[in-house]
This record gives structure tokens, sequence and C-alpha cells, in this order.
């Protein structure tokens, strides 16, 4: 018998027993039947085995078991050495996608998966496609601000969800007041990572939103083909979208000149500034001097 | 929507004048620039949490 027929009756056998509520005995079978294929290395008939089986599990709502057995192929990624790509990630999102938010270890889960797309892909925080599908299902669960750094390390899809997400906790909020604190939160972790095009798409659909929403005043000012809307009452609407324009122009003199004249107000944000005075205009970062820490480190041979 | 600037108010002069300014030359990055997600070393600083806790179960 080929291993695929035998993989396949396997399965069959693994499906009727969870269909009969067996669900423990299935999950001992299906493991030990995995366990054997890991043994002699034939990981390709154990991928297809974990990955159908933790699919079983969360059609039938056996969070527990699917996430065990979820945790138990990423082992065999690694085992494998499985490289990140369309059939390696597309496993992983279709598993994602049918789990619940509410599942209690839905956080170690994630980072697991992120965790082997860092090892055997090309990002150094991991896939962007993987991310675009965690960043809503943390969202769902109510971790928000673990789902913003993926929404931030996605792709285009999920700068569309971190906006509906900020909008939603905006207007949660029920603080008019508040819209630039959340409307600075995408353009500063966009700007953070060198993304100008997120940073203007988020201007775009975070501001007309909120333009729409509110009955704020406003005047659109477009010259040399920069667009902008001026606010009346919100400085820091204005002075944000101003700032993604200074670092597109990565021209200094212009960077001071708008710390200037918002300085005061805009106190709140001198160590993302700071950063992106670093990032995008050169600007050295001066740490204040600490001797005995210097002489300590130096001992110690840290830097 | 758009109504003429009227230079009635100093933050509207000053962004005027700002925008004039920055727009003048071509933009060292184009609107459209990103660097790659592979070459993403640093993620910048992390902001602070927000003063307004999120209900995902209202939205």
């Amino acid at each position: 018998m080929s291993s695929n027929t035998k993989l396949t009756k396997t399965l069959a056998r693994f499906q009727a027993r969870i269909e009969a509520g067996d669900f423990y005995e299935a999950h001992q079978t299906l493991r030990t039947i995995a366990n054997r294929y890991v043994r002699s290395k034939q990981y390709n008939d154990a991928i297809d085995l974990i990955s159908e089986g933790a699919q079983a599990f969360l059609t039938a709502k056996q969070g527990g078991s699917a996430t065990d057995l979820i945790f138990y192929l990423l082992e065999v990624y690694d085992a494998a050495e499985v490289r990140v790509n369309d059939t390696s990630i597309a496993r992983l999102v279709q598993l994602l996608a049918n789990l619940d938010p509410e599942e209690p270890n839905l956080k170690d889960v994630v980072t697991g998966m992120n965790n082997w797309s860092i090892k055997f892909g090309s990002c150094k925080y991991g896939d962007p496609y993987l991310h675009s599908v965690i960043g809503p299902k943390l969202a769902d669960g109510g971790y928000v601000y673990e789902a913003e750094r993926y929404f931030v390390l996605g792709t285009t899809e999920s700068v569309k969800e971190y906006v509906s997400l900020l909008w939603e906790w905006f207007l949660q909020s029920g603080d008019k007041k508040a819209a630039g604190e959340f409307f600075s939160r995408p353009i500063f972790n966009y700007l953070f990572i060198g993304n100008i095009e997120n940073a203007y798409a988020i201007k775009d659909s975070f501001l007309s939103k909120f333009i729409e929403w509110s009955s704020a005043a406003h005047e659109k000012i477009d010259k040399n083909g920069f667009e902008m809307w001026y606010f009346e009452d919100y400085a820091d609407l204005n002075f944000l979208q101003l700032l993604i324009l200074t670092c597109q122009s990565e021209n200094v003199d212009l960077f001071r000149n708008l710390q200037s004249h918002y300085a005061g107000s805009i106190d709140q944000y001198s160590s993302q500034l700071e950063y992106l005075g670093q990032e995008y205009f050169g600007i050295k970062i001066q740490k204040p001097v600490n001797f005995m820490q210097d002489i300590m480190s130096g001992l110690l041979g840290s830097k | 929507r758009s109504q003429p600037i009227s230079m009635s108010s100093p933050e509207k002069d000053f962004i005027c004048k700002f925008v004039a300014l920055a727009t003048l030359q071509q933009s060292a990055l184009s609107s459209d620039s990103k660097k790659p997600l592979q070459d993403v070393t640093n993620l910048g600083v992390a902001l602070p949490a927000l003063r307004y806790k999120y209900d995902h179960k209202r939205a």
C-alpha cells in the first residue's frame, strides 16, 4: 500500500471517530501515527495528517485538540526545515482562519506560527501575508496592541484592517478630541519602517472618515501635487500630515522648522520624533553621558 | 466643501508657506515609496498605550 493510500485511510478512520464524538481517542491515534511518520522522516505525510487533523478538530469546535496539533505541525515544520512559501503559509492561514478568536492560547499559536516564518523566511519580523491574517484574528480576540504590530508589518489589505480597528476604537472612546492620538499611531508606525505609501493611505482613509463623521471645520490644501486637510481645531492632525511630507523630503531644515512651529503641542511625540530625526534626517541621538555605566560596561565587556 | 484659503490663522499661514516650500523641489522619496519588509530591521519606538480601552465584543 502506498503511503498516500495509507494516509487517506488513516484520515477516513480519524474523521469517523471525530464525527462519533470520540475526540480523545481520535487525537491520540492521530498523534501516534504522525509520530511514526516523523520518526521515519516522512515529513510530508506527517504534515498532511496533522494539518487535516487540526482542521477537523476546528470544525468540530475542539479548540484545545486543534491548537495542540497546530503546535505539533509547527514542530514538524521546524524538524523538516520547511521554508516559507505559498503552500506552507497557506496551510497555516487556513488553520488560523477557522480558529476561534476566543481560544485561550490564540496568542501562543500566532507567535509560534510567526516564529517559524521568521526562522525559515526572508523577513526579520515574519511573513507579511501571514501577518495579514494574524492581525484581524488578534483584534477579534481583543489583543489590539499585538494586532497593531502585525497590521503594520502586513499587506495592503492590512492597512484597511488597521484603519477599521483604529476607527472603531476611536468611536468607542467617545472622545472626539482624541482623533490625533489614534491617527498618530499608524502615521508613526509606517514612517518608522520607511513606508511612505501606507502613511499616505492612512492619512486619506482615516481623515476622510473623520471629516464625514465629525463636523470639524476643515479646508483642503493642494499644492504642487501634495494634498492635505487643514483642520481649524486639530493642530495635531495638521502636524502629522505635514510630518509625512517632511520625512519624504528628507530635508533637515524643514524638519526643524516644523518642530519649532509646533513646539509645545507635540511634547508627547518627542521620542518618536527623535527616532524619525535619526532615520530620515541623519540627526544623531544624543545620549546623556553616564560615566559609571560606561566604566561598568567596559569592565563587563558589554556594549 | 473646500473653500479658498484665507490667511486668517497663523497656523494656516504657516502650513501654506511650509507646504509651498516643501514641495518646491522634488522630494527625496516618492509618495509611494516603501522599504521592502525584507529590509526592515527596526520597528522604531514603541508607542505608548492609548488612554482608551478597546472592547472587541462591542465591535
